[in-house]
């Protein structure tokens, strides 16, 4: 519970305090991945976009300074056009809290039971620790699932929040008009904040095209690293396909894109080589449910560790995040804006939606096309959205004959031992299955 | 000859079994873990031997299972407990082999379901380890209160006709009600038949949440208590076997688990 | 654009011939099921069916009768074997109508909303034009115990239809755009006429392909949506449910991408523009069929091509090795 507000210093030891717990955590994963011998070279800008953020805190090293980009918004869930954003001529982060001392320090002002990114996020919204928290001039937070809704609220202590109401339902003319009167709200909102900074930009037709555009070719080149994950072995491991897609949320769209493409050049040529980390095949994984944000890899470690491939992550910091691409048939502004409200609404199998019938179907795709031996089903305790659905998931691949782990887990390191055992005795029954 | 040996390393106990190629067990030791589990390993290994009339080094391959089956020196190899459960429960020699579909291990401060396919491969499995409903913590906590050994509280339940009711498969709440039912002057025996009820109906719980198959056979320390077995067929309502040397299951799993590795071709279970 | 641009040159050289083919001797026949408007004149390349239809309805005798059902037939087979693609590919009035859509493109001005309720309300205008084109004629050639009916309304759907005033416009021909003071019943439809033809032009500026919605051809050539050989085919496991289709289809079918089970998506109101397949960005989710073989597939490199100029140049690793 609140104990009643830090006095200053308090709150400045507190931070730093933060800030070194973060940076010794991720600094230890980024260094695993630095170390591993047959790492790609184009990883490394998307190593560095990490440790900005979270290790040497010095993110405007690779964003830009104040100048190039008047502000900074926040953004949570993966509803909220960046198109937008970028037209405007701002900078969009993503927001969603991956760190356990942040979620230790968030807890206070949480309920119990509540999502673990959310307390995440309300802890590193408090400290201001890691600084692209304290860096945005505004938050976006669509009406998702419970905590984020009430999460809003309280991150309006601590920097400017607007709420973009989300409808839950859909396929119905009501919720379309509703969602494209939202985007157009934040259209205008952001002009009112460009106004309020002294930039001149007002989202047109001219920009925002650009702005698609721009999304469009990372959109293109995430694919082309969906597409590398199918081979067999895939053509790089899960903890770094998580390493280059988590850099998407820090860092600008035309820069990720452009490393992005000379990391999927380089991977399509030493396919030639057949790069491979062992000789046995090793069994595939589909990791489902509640993401698993940076640094929480607690789960995606574990199964590295015990010898499985996770080739495809189908939350939304994974293979979700840039997978669908708006369509730019027609190109005048309203069009543009009611494509983009499609492309955010529509394909989005988050559980948040009702009926989710359609993250069934692209489960069962995603099975096939990546061959996959087994699915770790990931709860995150709270998650009762992603929980609810574990049933039906459970049954369609119980048909396919595909076996489904279910793991629930929060943000702290207790349970990693029994993890272990239920991960490895896991992925040693698909080791045996296959054998056979 | 050659010869196998697992090491199952659990929490409470820590339990050997050696092996000779042709699957015939030729030596079972347990000892409690203490502090140092590979330490007691070693020494069991060194008595097995001796019992054995065999020297160390002629054990083709040892394979250590359980909670601390990582930390055995001796081990050239580790598997889970999920695998040695279900690798010991089919080529323990019992005649019922052909028919285990589920394996039912209550361990000291674990409960596993393991659910087989008619190949004799894992399906699925449950574990708990979170608390101590449905372990054998349970009863060692229960048998504390009311003095009783371990070894006497399950023939006492055997001999009750009307179990008192204890709804609570928590220890820490079920104590209270033990105590009440106590202070009440129930029957010594209705009452520890209740609390193995209690245990009981926790594990048929888990068991139909992994959806489990008839065929059942129990394994870990609990299957030694005769009450326990009673109790559990009556809430599974089915009839559940009991292997030779339950506690052992583990252990013979894992030295099996090193025969096939040795060999490098698998024995087919099913007797 | 391959698609598309395809079409533009098969609608530019459909509407040359229909409006001018005259001019070099090409006639294609009396039973085209296509707005191609014998009203142009001399110059066309071949007459709408309708207006055959309702004239040779409104002369009556067995003759005449016998030689609507030899047209009727050969128009059915027309329609069978290429379906609606008379209206996506074919018709002129399609095409002034998708001209005026780019118009509305180039100058940023909004499409008005068009729910699909209000394609059901559109429904009973449609059948209202068709049975206009039906019953009318047939009453002024067997009156029958109903009082006569004039005959300077032996063709009441052709009076109403905008095409019989815009294609003549389109072709040169201004004095078609006008009342007909040959009685007051002429006065009154035509009068109708150019208030519908106005309202289509406008409508269609404003919304995509706006008289397809009213069309009775277009309502005759649906009736034959279940057994016409030219198919839309969807692969439903391929489907991410983006729902670029539903925006880029101009008649508004959203049951297409709403579809989760039948490979055949072909609806009554597909005009098979293909601007669905041009929207796509996944790999052979939509294409067309033509008896069972399908050409024109989806694909996701065509899409960021066309959409986002991102040329793939090596392809990129789509297939398991």
């Amino acid at each position: 519970m609140i104990q009643g507000e830090l006095s200053e210093t308090m709150h400045q030891r507190h931070s730093e305090h933060l800030k070194r717990k973060i940076a010794a955590n991720a600094s230890r994963l980024l260094d695993a991945v630095r170390q591993s011998p047959v790492r790609p070279k184009g990883l490394d800008h998307f190593i560095d976009v990490l440790d900005n953020v979270y290790v040497s805190d010095d993110v405007r090293s690779h964003l830009g300074g104040k100048e190039e980009t008047p502000a900074v918004i926040g953004l949570y869930c993966m509803m909220v056009p960046e198109e937008l954003i970028y037209a405007a001529g701002f900078i969009p982060l993503r927001l969603c809290g991956g760190s356990y001392d942040a979620f230790l320090v968030g807890g206070d002002y949480a309920p119990r039971d509540a999502c673990p990114v959310v307390k995440a996020s309300l802890g590193s919204s408090l400290r201001g620790v890691p600084s692209v928290y304290g860096l945005c001039d505004v938050v976006i937070v669509p009406t998702t699932c419970d905590a984020k809704r009430k999460a809003a609220e309280e991150l309006s202590r601590f920097s400017e929040v607007w709420v973009l109401e989300m409808p839950h339902v859909k396929d119905s003319e009501a919720s379309r008009e509703g969602w494209r009167c939202q985007l157009y709200g934040l259209a205008k909102e952001l002009n009112n904040l460009g106004k309020r900074k002294g930039s001149k930009t007002k989202i047109n037709r001219s920009n925002l095209k650009k702005a698609m555009e721009l999304i469009g070719a990372a959109s293109y080149q995430a694919r082309r690293l969906f597409s590398l994950r199918k081979l067999s072995p895939p053509a790089l491991s899960g903890m770094e396909a998580s390493i280059a897609l988590s850099a998407y949320g820090f860092d600008r769209a035309d820069i990720w894109t452009r490393e992005m493409k000379s990391l999927n050049d380089e991977l399509e040529n030493r396919q030639g080589e057949r790069v491979s980390r062992c000789l046995q095949r090793r069994p595939r994984l589909l990791l489902a449910g509640s993401p698993s944000i940076f640094p929480n890899w607690k789960v995606p470690l574990i199964a590295d560790e015990m010898g499985a491939d996770i080739v495809v992550d189908e939350s939304c910091v994974g293979d979700r995040l840039l997978y669908d691409v708006a369509g730019l048939s027609e190109k005048t502004l309203d069009s543009m804006i009611e494509a983009l409200a499609a492309r955010y609404l529509a394909p989005c199998v988050c559980p948040v939606f009702t009926p989710n019938d359609d993250r069934l179907y692209r489960l069962i795709e995603l099975a096939g096309e990546f061959a996959i031996d087994g699915v770790i089903y990931h709860v995150l305790k709270g998650c009762i959205p992603y929980d609810f659905e574990l049933y039906r998931v459970e049954r369609i691949f119980r048909e396919r004959k595909v076996p489904v782990l279910r793991i629930e887990t929060d943000y702290t390191l207790e349970d990693v031992e029994p993890l272990r055992t239920r991960i490895e005795a896991f992925i040693e029954m698909l080791a045996g299955k296959e054998k056979k | 000859m050659n010869w196998f040996l697992g090491i199952d390393a659990g929490s409470t106990y820590v339990k050997a079994v050696l092996i000779d190629e042709t699957g015939f067990v030729k030596g079972r030791r347990v000892s409690a873990t203490g502090f140092n589990a590979e330490d007691v390993a070693s020494r069991l290994v060194e008595e097995i031997c001796g019992e054995a009339c065999i020297a160390s080094c002629d054990i083709c391959g040892i394979v250590a299972t359980g909670y601390g089956r990582r930390r055995i020196g001796d081990a050239g190899n580790n598997v889970t407990e999920i695998k040695a459960h279900a690798m010991g429960a089919l080529r323990n020699g019992d005649a019922e082999n052909g028919r285990i579909r589920t394996i039912i291990d209550v361990g000291g401060q674990d409960l596993k379901v393991i659910i087989l396919g008619d190949a004799g491969e894992i399906e699925s499995f449950v574990m708990n380890d979170k608390c101590a409903a449905g372990t054998g913590r349970f009863l060692e906590h229960m048998a504390r209160i009311l003095d009783l050994s371990l070894s006497g509280m399950g023939k006492l339940a055997l001999t009750s006709t009307s179990p008192c009711e204890i709804n609570s498969t928590c220890v820490v709440f079920a104590e209270s009600e033990v105590i009440s039912l106590c202070a009440s002057g129930k029957n010594l025996a209705d009452i520890v038949s209740g609390i193995h009820y209690s245990l009981a109906r926790r594990i048929a719980r888990m068991a139909r949440n992994a959806s489990f198959k008839s065929g059942v056979l129990l394994t870990g320390g609990g299957a030694l208590n005769p009450g326990l077995v009673k109790t559990l067929e009556d809430e599974l309502m089915t009839d559940v076997h009991v292997p030779p040397y339950p506690q052992f299951n583990g252990a013979l799993g894992a030295a099996f688990a090193a025969l096939e590795a040795g060999q490098k071709t698998p024995l087919t279970g099913m007797s | 654009m391959k698609l598309s641009k395809l079409r533009w040159s098969v609608q530019s050289l459909a509407f040359v011939v229909l409006l001018f083919g005259g001019t070099a001797g090409i006639f294609l026949g009396f039973f085209l099921p296509t707005l191609s408007c014998p009203y142009v004149g001399y110059m066309r390349g071949g007459d709408c069916f309708l207006l055959n239809l309702q004239f040779h309805l409104a002369l009556g005798g067995w003759n005449v009768y016998a030689g609507i059902i030899k047209n009727f037939l050969i128009f059915s087979l027309l329609v069978v074997l290429a379906g609606r693609f008379w209206c996506g590919w074919i018709c002129p009035f399609g095409f002034i109508q998708d001209i005026l859509n780019t118009l509305r493109v180039t100058l940023d001005v909004k499409s008005i909303a068009f729910y699909e309720t209000v394609k059901k309300n559109f429904l009973p205008i449609k059948w209202f034009f068709l049975g206009l084109s039906i019953t009318v004629p047939v009453w002024i050639a067997y009156p029958l115990c109903a009082p006569c009916m004039l005959y300077d309304l032996s063709m009441p759907f052709c009076q109403l239809c905008p095409a019989r005033y815009i294609l003549p416009l389109a072709a040169g021909n201004p004095e078609k755009v006008s009342l007909n003071f040959k009685s007051a019943a002429t006065v009154v439809m035509t009068s109708l006429g150019l208030v519908i033809a106005s309202a289509a032009l406008v409508g269609s500026f404003l919304k995509k392909r706006f008289w397809c919605f009213l069309c009775p051809m277009g309502l005759l050539l649906s009736l034959y949506q279940k057994i016409s050989f030219m198919r839309l085919k969807k692969d439903c496991a391929k489907c991410t449910m983006c729902e670029a289709c539903y925006l880029a289809c101009p008649m508004n079918i959203g049951e297409v991408f709403r579809e989760r089970k039948n490979a055949d998506v072909t609806y009554g109101d597909c005009i098979f523009c293909g601007k669905c397949i041009d929207a796509c960005p996944e790999n052979d989710a939509l294409g067309f069929s033509f008896l069972g073989k399908t050409f024109f597939r989806s694909s996701a490199d065509a899409f960021f091509r066309n959409h986002y100029r991102i040329d793939p140049g090596r392809p990129a690793a789509r297939k398991k090795e």
